[in-house]
């Protein structure tokens, strides 16, 4: 069957290039990071996904901050270029699964000034707790090491609408095919 | 038909980015060989082809109809759902057969019914490599390719539309291969004039005081065209709401009739006569001689065994489920130039419920696995087939 029209692709030429994992949706805002006393008890959180460039860098004296993310069970994690500036290439890190899909920000964004930063609880006196919702990534990635059947993704708040209760399959990681 | 060998286009790379195809690696995109057709090949498949969709239909309708949908595997609290997906005629935008063809005799061997894969490649990446290669010299003037995937697929959207359809939402898991292929689908949706949003599927919501799912903006899910299996998502949390929801499922829920391999069986029940539909039994051990053994559900070729002379077996993520045995059928053997066994897999596109494209894999193994490459096919021009 010879086609007499060429095909027009906007939306997926569009997108070609920067499908690389991107989420549909990329909440900057609800991006933070978590600090840490030391350098080693930082990266040794990390040590899961090593996909994840310079997840470490130094912060206020004596502590750490540990790369940008956003999400539960499925974790958008940013790491550091040499010179401390936010990488927009990052990693999603599945905690059931134990996948990591490399992915692409499509937004250069400074996320310095408008992410919050928290401390990794347990890890250092005076933990503040964050005005949002987002999860601990420290201890998602410590639940996955320890073989954790499964994380349920946070509600909004004031809402009863739960998220996560698709897309996770023991029975295949990435394309599934078919 | 015929495997060729011929050069590989000097851009081709750069080709398949065009149109977000980045899973290319490792030979999965083969260029070098494609495989030819003479005219009246491609009508008989055609034709066989719209048959045997016909023949899956009426034995889905027959399977809800006389309640066999336990036989097939799928749970007992989804089956009024899937009767009354059925009965409501929710649309199909489309599926793939999966076809053995030695030159003459043509089998069905399964039916992706809900996500089948390597679209865009059947769809645009080999349509593109004609045009490309027709302008380079490499092949004669005058071939075709039988290719009308795309436009079939924008029918059904604009059909869909047509129904009252207005919004859909484009949901995927997390692979760039998953992503790119709602992609296209939602830019097809969106040339046929629909409005449409996307989100991962781990970020779909439920609320049980609501009667749709929820996307990201806490707005309703009236239409949801996911990219991913109902066998995956009735074994996850919120299992439940696929049986309550009042959001409607693209592809419906009447078609995990068509995933379940288990319809094999019953379509060889409902046409025991057929010269392309192969004996196959919900019991292991009935059919006797060399079968081939399959989960109910299972993908990329996991969990198959060929029981007989051309005994082989893949491992994977199935082993747990109930089988379907069907009679093998052998497929053809072609040779790379470097003398390499290649074994091709037909898969005929359906928009609807006509037929429309081809696209074929072909593995080194007997068993077609995640390793297949895809390769290009072209019809040849009437003087020279």
């Amino acid at each position: 069957m010879k086609r007499t029209r060429s095909l027009h692709l906007t939306l997926l030429a569009t997108a070609a290039g920067s499908l690389v994992a991107c989420s549909p949706r990329t909440p900057v805002s609800d991006y933070q990071r978590l600090s840490y006393t030391s350098y080693a008890q930082c990266m040794n959180e990390y040590r899961l996904i090593p996909e994840l460039e310079r997840p470490c860098v130094p912060g206020d004296p004596g502590y750490y901050y540990g790369p940008y993310y956003y999400g539960t069970g499925t974790v958008h994690y940013l790491g550091y270029s040499p010179s401390g500036v936010i990488l927009t290439r990052g990693v999603v890190y599945n905690t059931v699964q134990r996948t990591r899909i490399l992915y692409q920000e499509p937004k250069a964004v400074t996320l310095t000034k408008s992410a919050p930063t928290r401390q990794a609880s347990g890890t250092t006196p005076g933990t503040t707790e964050a005005s949002h919702t987002g999860g601990n990534a420290a201890s998602h990635v410590a639940a996955a090491a320890a073989g954790a059947a499964a994380a349920t993704v946070a509600s909004r708040a004031g809402s009863s609408t739960t998220r996560g209760g698709f897309g996770r399959s023991s029975r295949s990681s990435g394309s599934f095919g078919g | 038909m015929r495997r060729l060998t011929l050069p590989g286009r000097p851009d081709w790379a750069a080709r398949l980015k065009e149109v977000a195809i980045d899973w290319d690696g490792n030979g999965y995109w083969q260029e070098q060989a494609a495989y030819t057709f003479t005219p009246e090949e491609i009508s008989r498949i055609e034709e066989v082809s719209q048959r045997l969709v016909d023949q899956l239909l009426e034995t889905a309708s027959f399977a809800i109809e006389r309640h066999r949908l336990g036989d097939l595997g799928i749970p007992a609290f989804l089956h009024s759902a899937v009767r009354e997906s059925w009965l409501r005629s929710d649309p199909s935008v489309y599926m793939r057969l999966d076809l053995a063809y030695d030159g003459e005799r043509i089998h069905l061997l399964e039916c992706n019914g809900q996500t089948p894969t390597s679209l865009i490649e059947a769809s645009v990446a080999q349509w593109h490599w004609l045009e490309d290669q027709l302008a380079l010299g490499q092949i004669e003037d005058g071939c075709d390719q039988w290719n009308g995937i795309h436009e079939g697929l924008m029918e059904r959207w604009g059909e869909a539309s047509n129904r009252g359809l207005r919004h859909v939402h484009f949901a995927a898991g997390e692979s760039s291969e998953d992503l790119a292929t709602v992609t296209y689908l939602r830019d097809l949706a969106e040339q046929a004039g629909l409005r449409t949003a996307g989100l991962a599927v781990y970020e779909i919501g439920q609320d049980p005081q609501r009667r749709y799912l929820i996307d990201l903006d806490d707005q309703d899910i009236p239409h949801l065209m996911w990219l991913w299996p109902f066998e995956f998502a009735w074994e996850d949390t919120a299992a439940p709401e696929l049986a309550l929801t009042g959001t409607r499922f693209i592809e419906p829920l009447w078609k995990t009739v068509l995933c379940s391999k288990g319809v094999l069986a019953l379509m060889h029940e409902r046409y025991p006569d057929s010269a392309e539909i192969l004996p196959a039994s919900l019991t292991p051990g009935s059919l006797g001689g060399e079968v081939v053994r399959k989960p109910l559900f299972s993908r990329e070729g996991q969990n198959v065994t060929i029981i007989g002379q051309d005994h082989a077996a893949t491992g994977g993520q199935y082993g747990d489920l109930r089988v379907v045995e069907q009679r093998y059928a052998e497929l053809p053997e072609f040779r790379t130039d470097t003398d390499e066994r290649r074994y091709p897999v037909l898969g005929v596109w359906v928009a609807g419920s006509t037929v429309c494209g081809l696209g074929i894999r072909e593995d080194a193994s007997r068993i077609t696995g995640d390793r297949a490459s895809f390769v290009p096919h072209l019809i040849l021009p009437e003087k020279s087939a």
